[in-house]
């Protein structure tokens, strides 16, 4: 089975500032660790929460990201509940902080498991694709022409990743919509027909028998 | 056809066979004809100064006849506006004659290439596509399935080229598919009705 990692002498100095925290207090970072890798925490929260702490806002940042790092990687590495809760010992946390953040690591393995995707190699995915026919009649350098034309409005998902968000609520509030990008593109009918053609070439690629081979093969 | 004052009166001249002799006006011709059928940036004049006692006329009307072949195929003229434009600029019909043949020999090349200039959105020339399954990822993932990855290939103004890439899965690639086949429909439709 698969080590996690042991956490670098920065990460362990960065999360030094939660192993002095009860539990209720541990608690509430769980929690915005959680909302870090959902949909990002607010620059305001963590100046609130410092100011409670006595200490800087940075200072509570950088425990925050140790934390969601700690969580992820640990999740990246499929540790064990125990593998996880004999780690976070070894940092210094008491028993009872020990059942908190292992509460925080099995409740949240789903949204880790989101998080680390939106971490790994990101390519722009397809969302959707708008068209519309038009004939280009004229234009600065060339007047009396009759020149059919589609132009394509292609919706791709570039996966902005959660972090801290500038947006206005105050972090506690909904998920974040995936932002699109539209890209503005234009062919004409043959270019149409072509890439058409050879896209349906695609869709018969995965459809053959070697292909479902590799697939059954790779499950 | 709209044509200054300039360039009016520079093919008067080179129209004219009493001023501009039939070699001199023959290398006009043909120098305007090469340059508009190669790339334009090449183009250099320095042939045509030779001509070293003209002042410079011989070079005026190069630029004149190479106005006047690129108005014709921006205005979508035909050859008999052509003619008459000519005629009145007391040309002599045989030279008109080669004109007019010379201009429609590249009329096609001149129109791509004015064509090609201003601004337009990236233009889709061609597509490339893989299949991958994905097997395991330094995320933790594993067995993401099939996932395609297309690429645009596109040609902007000035003959920039540009791509497009995302990555799309069967069921998203059958989508887009069925959208660019309803554009085809509508296309062959319009083209079979018109």
């Amino acid at each position: 089975h698969t080590m996690v990692p042991p956490l670098s002498q920065e990460h362990k100095s960065q999360l030094s500032l939660l192993v002095k925290q009860d539990a209720a207090v541990l608690n509430d970072f769980c929690g915005l660790a959680a909302q870090f890798v959902k949909h990002g925490v607010h620059p305001k929260v963590f100046a609130s929460a410092a100011h409670k702490l006595g200490v800087l806002p940075s200072q509570v940042e950088d425990a925050i990201r140790a934390l969601v790092f700690l969580l992820s990687h640990s999740t990246q590495a499929t540790a064990t509940k125990m593998e996880f809760q004999d780690l976070i010992t070894t940092l210094g946390f008491t028993e009872a902080a020990v059942n908190v953040l292992t509460d925080a690591y099995t409740d949240n393995e789903g949204e880790l498991k989101e998080y680390l995707k939106k971490m790994g190699v990101q390519i722009p995915h397809y969302h959707n694709l708008e068209w519309r026919f038009d004939i280009l009649v004229g234009s600065r350098a060339l007047s009396h022409i009759a020149e059919p034309l589609i132009t394509l409005q292609l919706s791709l998902d570039t996966h902005t990743c959660p972090g801290s968000q500038t947006n206005e609520d105050d972090g506690g509030g909904k998920q974040s919509e995936p932002v699109y990008d539209k890209l503005l593109l234009q062919t004409d009918p043959n270019n149409l027909v072509h890439m058409t053609s050879v896209l349906e070439e695609a869709l018969h690629e995965a459809r053959t028998h070697h292909s479902r081979r590799i697939h059954r093969y790779i499950k | 056809m709209d044509l200054s004052l300039n360039i009016s009166s520079a093919l008067r001249l080179l129209g004219d066979s009493s001023k501009t002799q039939c070699a001199t006006y023959q290398e006009v011709l043909q120098k305007v004809t090469e340059d508009l059928k190669n790339d334009c940036k090449a183009a250099d004049t320095t042939a045509l100064e030779n001509h070293v006692n003209d002042d410079g006329v011989v070079i005026q009307c190069h630029s004149a006849l190479a106005t006047l072949f690129i108005e014709y195929v921006r205005g979508g003229h035909n050859t008999s506006v052509l003619t008459s434009s000519l005629e009145d600029l007391n040309w002599p019909a045989d030279r008109i004659a080669e004109v007019v043949r010379e201009i429609e020999s590249c009329r096609h090349l001149i129109h791509s290439r004015l064509a090609s200039l201003g601004t337009y959105p990236p233009h889709i020339v061609d597509v490339d596509w893989k299949l991958n399954y994905q097997v395991r990822s330094s995320a933790g993932q594993e067995g993401g399935g099939a996932m395609y990855l297309v690429t645009l290939h596109t040609e902007e103004s000035q003959g920039k080229r540009g791509k497009v890439t995302f990555s799309c899965s069967l069921a998203e690639l059958s989508h887009l598919v069925t959208r660019l086949r309803q554009a085809t429909r509508c296309i062959q439709k319009y083209a079979n009705s018109s």
